[in-house]
């Protein structure tokens, strides 16, 4: 029983929050495109790791406590849903009929290549999940949640060793990925951190991903009925992807609990998603929402690892020249260059 | 000059050793260009666009020449042009197939497609990938002995051992097995101030690491190697306090004698005669160590 109550509240901290936080943007999430779940639980997650980095950055400035900055996260994260719920309340009773509609589309459960598609990713998360290989990456970074969760501290001492000795690496404490896997524990009534990385994250994410860039490719689809073919080739390409040991591939099926990959699968791809949302923006709120977005979604990136930081302005850079390019609206460039500017302050106050 | 020769030579890594995807990248946007419909001009622009400043080599090269953390990451970038263009290129090929209503062509087209993308990418699932004998890069001479105890103790039926030996050696045991326990910790020889705590060690432990520690140094108080040999076995013997089962010691171990700065190598000590001597048994040999077992009650 005492299991049950933790997996629950997990499930309930790692999907049932996001989603409902994604609801603050409900109505410009909705408007653009039919994976709506997928779409309000990654903004959701976005928004999540965004404010979880911000205070966990404060925290270790300030050589806070571990406990205190969850009951923080705790208290703002609730608040934040209860935002969401209400736009998700509202969406339900002024849009069911759309929703149903939505929905009549397409019969994913009617399409054999869908469903043989999903089979793939059933596997994958089953083979992940009986045959986890997890490396040296993956002891020091559970350390670190160890530690915060033994300790009481955030990211101070490194967890090559287990002593309490040399102080964590900067580039280790500008992500905050190991903490929030800590505070994940600790809402989920002392969970371990060990099951919620290899079990819980390959569970709630691999389908998360997967949906995302279904999401992405239904974009540029011109007939509905072409999705399940999509996820056919896409899952499967990604049993074949070990071409290098960084390949967004591998990163996706072996090792998804680790910043890095939760950058790749997750984060950059949805900072890709909402500028080209943000340049298709017809009004100015949408925009600036999608520009809101993109900023969380980059501070997202740096909170699953010091390598979204450096890449996310390369990334960032890369999709505004393409869009400027293609689509026109150079004062878009000027917002693109404003949605850097959280990460900039971020790297100044740890690198100078 | 050599900059562009650089260039090429980074251009041929990437295009051989870590992705066959490449070529298979361009001919997808290819595809898109010609099959996709009213989308395309965004797609294929936006996809020649990605290409020339994330996936050209050239490119990465100067990247790679300002941000040398790049060079790790570079496929990283690749998630949002490379799987995603491909799938969606294979999936504009087979609507092209399928439209005609040729089964056969159909079904051809969809082997073809499939082989394409098993044959340009290597498994994810290997077991190579999947079991790791030493995943902690423990040092494979170091792997060697613990295999042999952990040997050895299935033999006596033990479920754990008390064990001594070389710093490092010691340090890196409890990473391969936790049935291994060593007589001390490396708190023994971390400087206190930096644990923030002080070890508390008997005096009999800390006489065998000074022991030891000598014994492992070049020089030392006791400068006859033999003496220092035979110290650690008798202490270890007469230490009734110190449960220990089985010891280390390195192979080669040798006589030393300074002239001037350099120091000159004698004869080798006799390391297996001397434990043997003194009721230890012999577990066995590898290229750098000597194991022995420690009988109980000696």
């Amino acid at each position: 029983m005492g299991m049950v109550l933790q997996y629950g509240l997990a499930f309930f901290w790692m999907c049932v929050i996001p989603v409902l936080s994604g609801g603050i943007f409900i109505t410009v999430l909705a408007k653009q495109n039919r994976f709506l779940w997928v779409s309000a639980l990654g903004t959701g997650l976005i928004l999540n790791y965004s404010i979880y980095q911000v205070a966990a950055m404060i925290f270790v400035l300030l050589d806070g406590s571990f406990r205190l900055l969850t009951w923080i996260y705790i208290g703002v994260s609730l608040m934040m849903s209860l935002f969401g719920a209400y736009g998700w309340y509202g969406y339900f009773k002024k849009g069911r009929k759309n929703e149903e509609k939505r929905q009549e589309a397409y019969r994913w459960y009617k399409d054999p290549y869908f469903l043989m598609g999903a089979a793939l990713v059933a596997t994958q998360i089953l083979v992940i999940l009986r045959m986890s290989t997890p490396d040296k990456d993956d002891a020091f970074y559970t350390g670190l949640s160890s530690m915060s969760l033994s300790y009481d501290y955030v990211l101070k001492y490194s967890a090559y060793d287990g002593l309490m000795q040399m102080p964590v690496e900067t580039r280790y404490i500008m992500a905050a990925l190991p903490v929030y896997q800590a505070s994940l524990s600790l809402m989920s009534k002392g969970l371990h951190t060990l099951i919620i990385c290899h079990n819980l994250y390959p569970l709630f994410y691999m389908p998360l991903a997967y949906g995302l860039y279904c999401m992405l490719a239904d974009r540029w689809m011109e007939k509905k009925e072409e999705l399940g073919r999509f996820l056919l080739f896409f899952a499967f390409l990604h049993m074949f992807g070990n071409y290098y040991v960084f390949s967004p591939e591998n990163f996706l099926i072996t090792r998804i609990w680790q910043g890095k990959a939760l950058f790749v699968t997750i984060s950059l791809p949805f900072v890709w998603h909402f500028i080209n949302r943000a340049w298709e923006a017809e009004g100015k709120k949408e925009a600036m929402t999608y520009w809101f977005l993109v900023a969380a979604g980059l501070m997202a990136g740096a909170f699953m690892g010091e390598t979204g930081l450096y890449l996310n302005f390369l990334v960032v850079g890369v999709s505004a020249l393409g869009n400027l390019v293609v689509r026109g609206k150079w004062k878009n460039c000027l917002f693109a260059a404003g949605s850097l500017l959280p990460e900039v302050l971020l790297m100044a106050v740890f690198l100078l | 000059m050599a900059e562009i020769r650089e260039s090429m030579k980074l251009g041929y890594y990437f295009m051989n050793l870590e992705d066959k995807y490449w070529g298979l990248f361009l001919i997808s946007l290819a595809v898109i260009f010609f099959f996709l419909g009213k989308k395309k001009g965004f797609f294929s622009g936006y996809g020649m666009l990605s290409y020339f400043f994330l996936l050209c080599p050239v490119t990465v090269f100067w990247m790679v020449k300002y941000f040398p953390a790049l060079a790790v990451y570079y496929p990283i970038r690749w998630l949002c042009q490379i799987p995603l263009f491909l799938c969606i290129a294979a999936v504009l090929v087979f609507e092209r197939a399928d439209k005609e209503g040729n089964r056969k062509k159909t079904l051809g087209t969809a082997v073809l497609l499939f082989l394409m993308l098993f044959l340009s990418g290597t498994p994810v699932f290997m077991e190579e990938n999947r079991a790791w004998d030493n995943g902690f890069g423990l040092e494979e001479e170091y792997v060697e002995t613990y295999d042999m105890l952990l040997e050895d103790m299935e033999k006596r039926g033990m479920e754990k051992a008390y064990v001594w030996g070389p710093k490092d050696w010691m340090k890196d045991c409890r990473v391969y097995s936790a049935d291994f326990y060593p007589i001390y910790g490396k708190d023994m020889w971390e400087e206190q101030a930096a644990l923030g705590y002080e070890a508390s060690y008997s005096d009999t432990k800390k006489m065998l690491y000074e022991f030891y520690s000598t014994y492992e140094a070049v020089d030392g108080p006791l400068s006859n190697k033999w003496q220092q040999v035979e110290v650690l076995a008798d202490t270890l013997n007469l230490s009734s306090d110190v449960a220990c089962d089985y010891v280390v010691m390195h192979r080669g171990t040798y006589h030393w004698r300074e002239r001037g700065s350099k120091v000159k190598r004698l004869a080798n000590v006799d390391v297996e005669g001397t434990f043997l001597s003194r009721e230890y048994e012999e577990v066995g040999t590898t290229e750098h160590y000597y194991v022995f077992y420690k009988r109980a009650g000696e």
